[in-house]
């Protein structure tokens, strides 16, 4: 790997326009006919999931997204994953991204686990054939055994993190992102994900993740960000963001 | 090693180079699609056949009868058109939801977005191909000869596959944003399946005076590019194929466009 990897945000702001879905194609020519169309419409309702975000973050860095919901931590992420295009400013991944987000979606429901894994393998990136010669390794670390056979609407909510969870990061990312994914599964799982994410982090990538758990942030991470309706409040080491956030929130 | 710069991802050519150089990923998705929706079922996707060769002999037997027409013509004739057909509606209506129903690995996978496209293409195709073998099978039932002017359709269809992936460009991006539409294209299209000669033939049309109902309908050259050289083995007329290369241009532009606008948009409104 010859190529640093970096995530450098500048600037970046995430605008949702809410009204635009309740928008009907009917709605829509209605006003076009009745001409005074911007006026007779209801007020523009806009979120600002981000608001002008700068950051950098280098080789190596483990870095913690925290905040209530709501906050923007989850957007963030997407932004990083290259799923979100910034609505202003500009955002640069150098590196392959694996992420992982809270809702595990993206499952083709009639299909079996099997299936599924090859899909996502697919899609995270690996040939065909890499799923292939990687397929029991990622079977095994699921633990979810003959249900691999069923077709994946018989899962339970843990078991499709726990599917998710092995194929992301069974693909050796150069950047993993993780959404609160670490406090979900049983125990016995977590801990398993726990020990992956060790790892992972010796080989000296760029991890980013979001939970609530402070312990959690505090074991894993050097850097944290912490984030309120979309705005950073505070971002640098990890024991003193954490400090000050049980300081000021209680 | 990818890059991803939001600012310089301004949809482009190269966009769909890139997914579609990600053959094997959609390809696969695509047959897992048609395989998992026969699944458990015990015929499997012989009912794709079935369902084709149903319609294609009760709708060719009754109005072959009303329409006079001798069967060893009519009935390859209707069965081209109708699978024909059925790819052009297949893009139109089920390609407004190409998107929709690819929201779970839009919102999780920094994947290009074009090959939820392409991927919704390939039902679409194998449906065809089976289609294809019928209407083989009713040409050599009825002995009728196929000679190299056949070879016509392969260019004919290239024309066909690019116009209609152009419509569901257009139909997907659009989709996302207007969830009304799947269902207006659905009675749209329905509507203009009577005004395409598709059961009825061009000659019927003319000897009743109603030529202009199919001389200004788009579909019916982008049937003809496919079934004439079938039919025929000859090359369509040449005001089929400049029509076709026409409304193809048309479409390329309305869909560049449509990309434009609209695709980084796309995750948003999902």
């Amino acid at each position: 790997m010859t190529q640093e990897l970096k995530i450098s945000l500048r600037d970046v702001g995430v605008r949702f326009d809410v009204t635009a879905r309740h928008d009907s194609l009917k709605s829509t020519m209605l006003n076009a006919l009745r001409g005074r169309t911007r006026r007779d419409k209801p007020e523009r309702r806009i979120v600002h999931a981000l608001k002008s975000i700068s950051l950098d973050i280098d080789h190596g860095e483990r870095v913690g997204l925290m905040g209530l919901n709501g906050a923007g931590k989850s957007t963030i992420l997407k932004v990083m994953a290259g799923i979100y295009p910034p609505t202003s400013g500009e955002a640069r991944i150098d590196g392959h991204v694996s992420a992982m987000f809270e809702l595990a979606t993206g499952f083709e429901m009639t299909q079996t686990g099997w299936d599924n894994i090859r899909i996502r393998g697919m899609l995270l990136g690996l040939t065909p054939a890499q799923v292939e010669e990687r397929i029991h390794q990622i079977a095994e670390f699921s633990e979810l055994g003959e249900f691999l056979d069923y077709p994946v609407k018989t899962y339970s909510a843990g078991m499709f993190i726990r599917l998710a969870f092995s194929v992301s990061t069974a693909i050796n990312p150069e950047i993993l992102l993780l959404d609160e994914v670490m406090g979900a599964g049983d125990v016995q799982f977590a801990n398993k994900a726990k020990r992956r994410m060790h790892e992972f982090m010796e080989q000296g990538k760029i991890l980013v993740f979001s939970s609530h758990s402070l312990d959690m942030l505090e074991a894993f991470c050097e850097r944290v960000i912490w984030l309120r309706k979309g705005e950073i409040v505070l971002d640098g080491d990890a024991k003193g963001v954490l400090a000050e956030y049980q300081r000021t929130e209680g | 090693m990818i890059t991803y710069n939001s600012a310089s991802s301004k949809p482009s050519l190269g966009e769909f180079v890139s997914a579609a150089k990600l053959w094997r990923v959609w390809f696969h998705m695509g047959v897992q699609d048609v395989k998992s929706r026969f699944r458990n079922s015990v015929l499997g996707p012989s009912w794709i056949l079935i369902n084709l060769a149903a319609v294609i002999g009760a709708v060719g037997l009754i109005y072959g009868r009303l329409f006079h027409q001798p069967m060893n013509e009519f009935l390859p004739f209707l069965t081209i058109g109708i699978v024909v057909w059925s790819f052009i509606s297949s893009s139109l209506v089920e390609g407004a939801s190409a998107f929709v129903v690819a929201e779970g690995y839009i919102k999780q996978f920094p994947f290009p977005k074009i090959i939820y496209l392409y991927r919704a293409m390939v039902p679409y195709v194998i449906v065809f191909s089976i289609g294809l073998v019928i209407f083989f099978v009713a040409m050599a039932l009825y002995q009728r000869h196929i000679g190299w002017g056949a070879l016509w359709v392969i260019p004919g269809f290239a024309l066909f596959l690019l116009i209609n992936f152009f419509h569901l460009v257009i139909v997907a991006h659009v989709g996302v944003r207007f969830r009304d539409l799947p269902h207006l294209l659905g009675s749209l299209i329905q509507i203009a399946f009577y005004l395409t000669p598709v059961i009825f033939t061009v000659a019927m049309l003319k000897d009743r005076g109603l030529a202009f109902v199919y001389m200004f309908n788009p579909l019916y050259y982008l049937i003809e590019i496919v079934r004439y050289p079938l039919l025929n083995s000859a090359l369509p007329p040449v005001e089929v194929v400049y029509v076709s290369l026409g409304y193809c241009v048309f479409m390329g532009i309305v869909a560049f466009l449509v990309v434009r606008k609209m695709s980084q948009r796309i995750v948003y409104v999902l």
